[in-house]
């Protein structure tokens, strides 16, 4: 067995799976990834509670019942975590396939953080110079994946591609890694990276990850519009700006009281900024702006 | 928010944050999430001080009392907001009444 620790969460799995961090050894929270010989039933239709969305042009849907999560991809692909939460049955055609992977890797992934009681942010996190994470969030196609991979450039760590885990300890909030993989435009590959698969548009591509949790220093949230020329604006905290981008499933009245209560724990603790720019903004100049939020010039120096 | 609730009327009941209601206060603004709706609400710092004072003191006209010393003004002025504030709280389900009027 091998051990995938990502999204706070530990998943065993006798698959050879890229990014694997070690061997597993006994631990009292991880999931088992097997196979299920016999087919898995679909998600219950109509069950309340259910998520759907499209991946690789086939629908993806995860649905709760009786204790149990079921998720279909597709109409062959299928995954059950049992109502003790200690392992994942899947049943697919061919477990070798990366778009497979890649999803069990990373939807599937969340999807259990999430039903084991975790939140997270759809957002990419960087671990800049001083230990810190600084996460950024955007819609698709603003250039999320482009910023993250300049960062990288510019010398920060990546923490997670896409969605971070995030929860409250202390007086801050802690930013939990991802798997070690990112999704990358296929016209813009990361240098030196190796690509595991070309998927779609995109190069599923192995990038180290930090290890443990960072706490998390600043939210960007990256927007696009002409004209704008990319300096970062410190928002007021409240938890209204960071809301959306909380992953919004399970959807019970627990659950959406935790949300809230982590969004605005976040918007106390954590500095939130909205950086605009324009296109023509390149994304090392984004990149600079972002570090510079994560680690801000000394506002006053008093001479000895 | 019922119609026979004048203001003289409104004033002496006394109101509570239902347990469906969470909210947070921030330096520019208090958020309020009412779960039943999913829908979050956002109030300015002195009407979010003004629910903070309901949800702890409960009697309007006891409230009210409090947030007129609280800011230096005048009783009357302090009750036309503050019951103007709760009619909104009430029709958005963020408070209830909690006592019969008897």
């Amino acid at each position: 067995l091998t051990a995938h620790r990502l999204f706070g969460i530990e998943l065993h799995c006798e698959l050879d799976l890229p990014g694997a961090s070690e061997s597993a050894r006994p631990a009292a929270a991880a999931v088992r990834i097997a196979p299920e010989p016999s087919a898995l039933p679909d998600p219950p239709a109509g069950a309340g509670g259910s998520w759907r969305t499209r991946i690789e042009g086939r629908e993806l849907v995860a649905a709760r019942s009786e204790g149990r999560l079921a998720i279909a991809w597709g109409d062959d692909c299928r995954f059950e975590l049992d109502p003790a939460q200690r392992v994942l049955r899947w049943a697919a055609p061919d477990p070798a396939d990366p778009a497979w992977q890649r999803l069990l890797l990373d939807t599937v992934a969340y999807l259990i953080a999430l039903e084991l009681g975790r939140e997270a942010l759809h957002a990419a996190a960087v671990v800049t110079g001083d230990g810190g994470a600084v996460a950024i969030a955007a819609r698709s196609g603003v250039g999320k994946t482009t910023l993250t991979g300049a960062l990288l450039a510019a010398g920060a760590t990546l923490l997670s591609d896409d969605i971070v885990v995030v929860e409250t300890a202390g007086d801050g909030v802690l930013a939990h890694p991802g798997p070690p993989l990112m999704n990358v435009p296929a016209g813009r590959p990361l240098p030196g990276r190796e690509v595991i698969a070309a998927l779609g548009d995109e190069l599923w591509t192995l990038v180290p990850v930090e290890a443990d949790p960072r706490p998390l220093e600043a939210l960007v949230l990256l927007e696009r519009r002409p004209g704008a020329d990319g300096r970062l604006e410190r928002l007021e905290p409240s938890p209204l700006p960071v809301i959306p981008w909380l992953l919004g499933f399970p959807r019970t009245r627990e659950r959406e009281r935790r949300r809230f209560d982590i969004a605005a724990d976040l918007a106390a603790a954590v500095p939130l900024y909205r950086l605009m720019a324009d296109t023509t903004v390149t994304p090392g100049e984004l990149a600079e702006r972002v570090l510079g939020a994560a680690n801000p010039a000394p506002t006053a120096a008093i001479g000895a | 928010v019922p119609e026979q609730l004048t203001d003289a009327v409104l004033l002496d009941r006394s109101v509570r944050i239902p347990d469906h209601v969470v909210q947070r206060a921030f330096v520019a603004e208090t958020v309020v999430l009412n779960l039943k709706t999913g829908r979050y609400h956002g109030l300015n710092p002195t009407a979010g001080r003004m629910l903070e004072v309901l949800g702890e003191q409960g009697k309007v006209s006891e409230a009210a009392a409090t947030l007129a010393d609280e800011y230096g003004q005048p009783l009357d002025r302090i009750e036309a907001d503050l019951l103007e504030l709760c009619r909104n709280l009430l029709e958005r389900k963020l408070i209830e009444l909690t006592d019969d009027p008897g």
